[in-house]
């Protein structure tokens, strides 16, 4: 049986000697509850998170997965039944307050992630409030997907013959590939529909602006579904290598973050 | 396999069907992440809590399952690792923040309840003060005190011969024995050791005090092990038996206050 990294599956004297044996890295990752398409469940974002989070925390070798934190920033999805937001406030309460758990029990390092693009922005915003509140008892980092990070994830699937805008940033192809990986029994690939397909905005330079667009009219107003991208055809075998190429940049990530080259 | 009843398995437009359909309640757990003894898992009262709701749903036939509250009000476990509090501030705004997204989506009817009892007396609390903010289109209804419930598995307890203070309030007998029957792949019944077992700490005349006493001193500082009675000999059976009781109750409950 593979080594338990998931501290809620832990009992507490097992979280206590992974940190005394060296396990003094956790990984505290933003998800959410939000619709993803007529095709994949609401928790996808947190499902990804345990998927991802659980690899990485197996090949850093000295790290723990916090609870994933849901529901979190999902404002621009309430248009559709089943999507949970907290506020922004809220939800710096809730990062405060996890954080200041994690630096009583011997953790060296907290690092922040997220699997739900919502969450980027203010999470990059408030990590310094973080950081200073907990200075001298933990280290705080920020660990989020680069640029360097999509654009390989972009050279992939365009290597495979898959399109920006089929790739989607929303529910589509790529996301629902990881799906079929992390949690197939949940994915309906026959209710997989087309959503927003237009190949402009999903150009790089353009997807701050659709980001920003998509939370001041809601993600509705850009697909009535719910998707950003095309989900049809998504396939197991590219999710794999999809979330192998997403944790790969990831571990790099975490492992310069607390300087462990 | 019978549908699920959990919105997070869901997709949005199942959701829309649901509620269309007449599932227009709510069920909203909150539950913890805190230290559980030797033997059991932090996410303990998470389990127990989502395996409630589902029960609670599915016997009521018009209810889905919210994602559950959690980490919640566990600062009396803080001194152990693997525990996550939220202050009250933090657990009340998140706890509103969900009535609000549950009305926007068009539920009728919130139940409320804890699978952790140091949730409760915050939930009966605010429940009022929720209520008056998302106004007269949502219904709220805070079931099931954690009184109750130990008074009623003290009680059926007992007529297997099961101690109140071996029955516990933490981590113990009863609590592990529903572990058993829910998750056996995660209970540790080689590393169970029993806890706190003063019977006087377990009357239920007691309870409030001791609770308090759990607030103001911290669970550690009456058992260093985390555990409150005996988890020794715990037993799927029986535990599978406190479950359905209490889900049982708690359906009673409802229907006894909702329309």
């Amino acid at each position: 049986m593979e080594e338990k990294v998931l501290m809620e599956e832990m009992s507490w004297v097992e979280i206590k000697d992974a940190i005394e044996r060296g396990k003094t890295t956790v990984l505290v990752i933003s998800g959410s509850i939000e619709q993803h398409g007529p095709h994949l469940p609401t928790g996808t974002d947190t499902y990804l998170a345990y998927e991802v989070g659980q690899r990485a925390a197996r090949r850093l070798g000295y790290a723990l997965v916090a609870p994933v934190i849901r529901p979190a920033l999902s404002e621009h999805h309430m248009g559709f039944p089943g999507s949970f937001t907290l506020t922004w406030e809220t939800y710096k309460d809730v990062l405060d307050d996890y954080c200041d758990s994690l630096a009583r029990v011997g953790f060296k390092d907290i690092v922040l992630m997220s699997s739900h693009g919502g969450n980027n922005a203010v999470l990059k915003a408030i990590t310094p409030d973080i950081a200073k509140k907990l200075y001298g008892r933990v280290n705080i980092h920020l660990v989020l997907r680069t640029e360097k990070g999509m654009a390989q994830t972009a050279a992939f699937l365009k290597e495979k013959g898959i399109s920006v805008e089929k790739a989607g940033v929303h529910s589509g192809y790529g996301e629902t590939s990881e799906m079929l990986v992390a949690k197939p029994h949940l994915v309906k690939m026959e209710f997989a529909e087309k959503g927003q397909v237009e190949e402009a905005l999903y150009r790089p330079e353009n997807i701050p602006r659709f980001q920003i667009d998509s939370f001041i009219h809601g993600v509705k107003h850009f697909s009535e579904n719910g998707v950003l991208g095309d989900p049809r055809g998504a396939n197991g075998e590219i999710g794999k290598e999809l979330i192998e190429l997403g944790v790969n940049t990831i571990c790099e990530e975490i492992n310069r973050a607390v300087g462990k080259n | 396999m019978s549908e699920t009843v959990l919105m997070e398995e869901m997709t949005w437009r199942q959701i829309k069907d649901a509620i269309q359909q007449g599932k227009d309640t709510a069920i909203l757990v909150s539950g913890s992440i805190e230290q559980h003894g030797p033997h059991l898992p932090t996410a303990t009262d998470t389990i127990i809590g989502y395996a409630t709701a589902e029960a609670v749903a599915r016997k009521l036939g018009n209810a889905l399952v919210a994602p559950l509250i959690r980490p919640a009000l566990s600062r009396h476990h803080i001194d152990f690792p693997g525990t996550i509090a939220l202050r009250l501030e933090t657990f009340v705004k998140v706890l509103e923040e969900y009535c609000f997204c549950l009305r926007a989506h068009g539920f009728k009817k919130i139940v409320l309840f804890v699978s952790h009892g140091g949730n409760s007396d915050a939930l009966r609390a605010f429940v009022p003060s929720i209520a008056k903010k998302v106004g007269p289109d949502l219904q709220l209804l805070a079931v099931q005190s954690v009184e109750k419930h130990i008074k009623a598995f003290q009680d059926f307890l007992k007529t297997k011969g099961i101690t109140i203070q071996r029955a516990g309030v933490h981590a113990a007998f009863s609590e592990t024995s529903v572990m058993l029957a829910l998750r056996p792949d995660l209970v540790a019944m080689d590393k169970a050791k029993p806890g706190l077992t003063e019977e006087a700490f377990y009357r239920p005349e007691n309870l409030e005090k001791s609770k308090i006493a759990s607030f103001i001193h911290g669970v550690k500082s009456q058992s260093s092990i985390g555990v409150l009675g005996d988890p020794t000999g715990s037993d799927a059976t029986v535990g599978k038996e406190i479950f359905e009781r209490h889900a049982n109750d708690i359906v009673e409950e409802i229907k006894n206050n909702l329309a």
